[in-house]
């Protein structure tokens, strides 16, 4: 009895070492370009060019402090306007994040909770805009967004995602398996109105799923390239993804300043992540729930 | 139905909670698609000017190289994802799983924390890293292997750095599915496989890959129609350009070269329709095989 | 307070079938009044109706003296307990009873008045700064109770507000529901699938089958006198042994001849079997009318039956016997010893034995 436990026990422990060793090695590759990212922010464009990582006279531990520079960062700052495309961000996410979690939270409800007329239909309509892409709208969205003159503008960047399909079908399943009909009954009978209902005993039942939408469509609008670069024209307007790409026109020589600007856009969703962990999961992974 | 009714609520409320979305699917979705379709069969001079070609921008298409390129070139990056990086992210699910492992929580932030960076910047970083001369690739690839070439990634090997650079920011995200898919495994059952006498692979096979299916089905389709929109990545690795000889030209680029640096939306519609038939297609395949290996089951 | 008339009440989901056909019913001010019957009888669409959260598809409902067709249901001054308590999660027990009465807008001396009044006749005064998660079973109901109680309506409505929870503190519960409407008198409509709940708890018990009401009157007389062959098998536990047959009278005494055995039937129910539209008739007999025959020169009738299975229960014994044609019936009488797979005779009280007619809802021949 004991001896087969004893020689398994010892196999495990070399299969548990093979798995420590490849997931240091997976570790490694995925953190490497952050380091990377990190001291290159901070070098000089010569230390750029002669290190890796942190500048050196020599030895790799015998560190150059003078290699060290925070001239990209005043560059960003002073004369670049990197303020002013991160105010942009936050709003342009903000608000997005906001508006598009309100109102599939609504469309949602209403779906889940509701029988009325041309609800199958409105059902449909939602499922099936899950499978339009978003490349099939470039075109003509540009050109609807010339017409009605919202080019250049927030509106015109903002309006056409402050509804996804994708949300209105999230917040339905929620509703559907975490608000029971009799909670919305028993409001009812207390003399709740429907707008009440929805605010202050359907919302709180699906908090999960408001948190994590909040933060995939944060997370989306934040990091979203094309509609900005489509849309936004004037400098000034410019979000973190455009500007900081456009760094490499005027300032091009100069990658400190290119990685510097990433590390700006990049460090309040590390930061968001780290503290609301497990909500940013379970949004990212809450589409696959249904299988 | 008859006049004694207790209605609850006034009617127009569930109307009311839609409306913000019904507003915006009919002026920003529905209606661009109807547009679209039309556009599709025009030719733009910039966004007001248009004129009737009927069928000729597909058969301009069909015609031009650069959209065989991009065809070729975004198939070859979704069959990477698919067939390099999924099984890659479900070995590390599995790696992962054990309950054994320490600091589960730790492992799973570092290779989720990629994604989080986001595609332009991902893009924007992965741009210098494969560089030729100071690159960090490169240069560690030197040190550690002593060789004194250069790669000239961004000029020669453009796709292989593309699936890499994607490699590194999606492996942990789409780690995440498997390892909520590995959830729905019955301990009992690998322990009842077990004591059957399986081996760990036989196991796998019969009992962890059934499980797992639906994920994987969904994450394929996903893959895929990221794969297929591919566009910020290339872009912007590759300094707002196809590369060399269009060697990182994709669909969606070829869609926005088109349509906004030529200035013919009209065509651009008609390459976004390829890419949707293309995309539903991809659906409905996925569909069917995986209602054809449910009625297997 | 008020009382709550039903009247020719219809309701269809489907528009072709009507799961609630026709009602009428008057539950007096002050009553509590039970519907009982299988799922799926209707009983809940009813209560719902009365509610305002079911359109009515035909007929009416006045509560008091007003038509509530049209008003919705937080006008027209009742309060619902339902059976998952539906309480409002994310609120204390203390919010959960006031939210009914700050939407009315009262003012917040006169809400923690009644709250704590309430809390206090529930015994749950401790519980009033906890949410709902950080209740027993037992305590949520309490305060599902007491949201309905602060707000003082016209009716309570109950929903098998007892079915989730287990049989010791659901016996215990519905004793203090008892107690509380008798020192309320607040008139009570009351929903549930358990005929004993209905036996002990209402002032009048209303019997559902098929959206029909098959019978109402007080719990003795549901019992005592069934109006037909679903409500006698419905009510009473364990219940009433039913045995096909027909009557005849050979030698001028009449008899029931079913079950490859006879019984000596009283005069009233020969009487009832002679209004029978067909021969064949079905008489009705409770496991407790029938009691073992120790004197074998007794004038009641007796019935001689093969003991199969005896389940002791203390004072009394289940007794599962085969008639000679092989049906089993139950008896239940008083515990004494008693051979397995053997003969033994029982006498029956034939007094409370009934006669129906054969189909699944035949009338009672005998109260007729
Ligand atoms: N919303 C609904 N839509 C369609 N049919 C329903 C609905 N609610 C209840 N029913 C049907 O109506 C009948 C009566 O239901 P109900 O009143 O809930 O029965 P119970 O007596 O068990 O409370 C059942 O057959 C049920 O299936
Ligand atoms: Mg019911």
């Amino acid at each position: 009895m004991s001896a087969p436990n004893a020689a398994s026990t010892k196999r495990f422990d070399l299969n548990m070492l093979i798995v420590y060793l490849l997931l240091v090695v997976f570790a490694t590759i995925t953190l490497v370009p952050f380091v990377y990212l990190l001291f290159s922010a901070f070098k000089s464009t010569e230390s750029f060019f002669s290190f890796v990582f942190w500048p050196t006279q020599g030895a790799w531990y015998d560190v150059d402090w003078q290699g060290f520079t925070l001239d990209n960062w005043r560059t960003l700052f002073f004369e670049a306007g990197i303020v002013r495309a991160t105010v942009n961000s936050f709003f342009i996410s903000s608000v997005t994040a906001i508006l598009a979690t309100l109102f599939s939270a609504m469309g949602g409800y209403a779906l889940a909770k509701y029988r009325f007329r041309g609800r199958g239909l409105t059902t449909l309509v939602v499922l099936g805009s899950l499978a339009i892409p978003f490349a099939l709208l470039i075109a003509p969205g540009y050109q609807l967004l010339y017409w009605l003159g919202l080019l250049d503008t927030y509106t015109g960047l903002i309006l056409p995602g402050v509804a996804p399909a994708f949300g209105v079908y999230l917040f339905r399943q929620a509703f559907i398996s975490s608000l029971p009909d009799a909670l919305i009954e028993a409001a009812r009978i207390d003399g709740c109105g429907d707008i009440r209902i929805f605010f202050q005993i359907a919302l709180p039942m699906v908090r999960p799923m408001i948190g994590a939408f909040l933060l995939i469509t944060y997370l989306a609008t934040w990091n979203n390239f094309i509609s900005p670069q489509i849309v936004i024209q004037s400098a000034d307007k410019l979000p973190l993804s455009v500007f900081v790409a456009q760094l490499r026109g005027p300032y091009s020589t100069s990658y400190g300043m290119i990685m510097a600007g990433t590390l700006v856009a990049i460090t309040p969703v590390l930061v968001l992540f780290l503290l609301l962990q497990r909500d940013f999961i379970a949004g990212l992974t809450a589409g696959a729930v249904k299988g | 139905m008859s006049s004694t009714t207790a209605r609850q609520y006034p009617a127009w409320v569930p109307y009311f909670f839609l409306l913000p979305f019904l507003g915006v699917f009919l002026v920003f979705i529905a209606y661009p698609m109807l547009l679209s379709a039309t556009m599709a069969f025009q030719q733009n001079a910039g966004p007001g000017v248009s004129e009737p070609v009927g069928l000729k921008n597909f058969t301009w298409m069909v015609q031009d190289p650069a959209f065989w390129i991009a065809v070729k070139n975004t198939t070859i990056f979704a069959a990477a994802s698919v067939f390099i990086q999924l099984p890659a992210a479900l070995g590390l699910a599995l790696l992962l799983n054990s309950d054994k492992i320490k600091g589960r929580g730790l492992w799973r932030m570092i290779f989720f924390a990629p994604v989080l960076v986001g595609l332009p910047f991902v893009a924007i970083l992965a741009g210098l890293i494969f560089e030729k001369n100071t690159g960090l690739l490169n240069v560690t690839l030197n040190a550690l292997f002593g060789f004194d070439q250069e790669f000239p990634w961004l000029q020669e090997f453009v796709m292989p750095a593309l699936i890499v650079a994607a490699f590194w920011m999606y492996v942990g995200f789409n780690m995440i599915y498997f390892l909520a898919a590995l959830q729905n495994v019955n301990k009992d059952l690998l322990e009842a496989a077990q004591v059957d006498g399986a081996n760990a692979w036989q196991r796998f096979r019969n009992v962890t890959i059934p499980a797992i299916k639906p994920v994987a089905a969904f994450v394929v389709l996903l893959s895929l129609i990221g794969s297929f929109q591919l566009f910020e990545l290339p872009y912007l690795m590759l300094n707002e350009s196809a590369g060399p000889e269009n060697r990182g030209l994709t669909l969606v680029m070829y869609l926005y070269q088109q349509g906004f640096d030529r200035g013919d939306l009209g065509y651009a519609s008609a390459v976004g329709w390829v890419l949707a038939v293309a995309l539903f297609a991809f659906a409905i395949v996925q569909s069917v095989i995986s209602k054809r290996s449910e009625a297997d089951a | 307070m008020a009382q709550v008339s039903l009247n020719q009440l219809v309701k269809s989901y489907d528009g072709k079938t009507n799961v609630v056909d026709g009602i009428d019913l008057t539950v007096g001010d002050g009553e509590f009044v039970v519907l009982v019957g299988p799922s799926g009888c209707g009983k809940s669409t009813t209560l719902r109706m009365v509610a305002g959260l079911e359109d009515i598809t035909g007929g009416t409902i006045t509560i008091g003296d007003r038509e509530v067709n049209n008003v919705p249901p937080k006008d027209r001054d009742i309060a619902m307990v339902f059976q998952s308590y539906a309480l409002y999660p994310h609120m204390t027990v203390y919010k959960n009873m006031a939210f009914g009465l700050k939407l009315r807008k009262m003012p917040n001396s006169v809400i923690d008045q009644r709250v704590q009044d309430a809390a206090s006749k529930l015994g749950i005064t401790h519980l009033l700064d906890r949410k709902p998660k950080a209740l027993s079973g037992g305590q949520r109901q309490r305060v599902a109770l007491g949201r309905a109680i602060v707000r003082d309506p016209a009716c309570f409505l109950f929903d098998e507000p007892l079915s989730n929870l287990d049989a010791k503190l659901r016996a215990q519960t519905r004793a203090e529901l008892k107690q509380l409407h008798q020192d309320l008198k607040t008139t009570s409509i009351y929903v549930t699938h358990d005929q004993e709940e209905a036996m002990t708890l209402g002032s009048r018990v209303v019997v559902m089958s098929g959206g029909h009401i098959q019978q109402a009157g007080t719990p003795l007389e549901v019992y005592a006198s069934p109006n037909n062959r679903f409500v006698a098998g419905f009510i009473g536990m364990p219940p009433m042994n039913f045995i096909d047959g027909q009557v005849t009278s050979p030698d001028g005494q009449p008899v029931f001849e079913g079950g490859g055995t006879q019984l000596a039937l009283n005069k009233q129910l020969a009487t009832a079997a002679q209004q029978a539209s067909t021969k064949r008739v079905v008489l009705g007999l409770r496991p407790e009318h029938f009691s073992l025959q120790r004197d074998a020169s007794s004038d009641a009738p007796s019935i001689e039956l093969q003991v199969r299975v005896v389940e002791p229960l203390g004072a009394m014994m289940d007794v599962y016997a085969e008639l000679p044609d092989g049906q089993r019936i139950l008896l239940r009488t008083e515990a004494q010893p008693l051979g397995i797979d053997r003969p033994a005779t029982f006498s029956v009280a034939i007094d409370k034995a009934h006669l129906f007619e054969q189909s699944e809802y035949g009338k009672n021949l005998s109260t007729s």
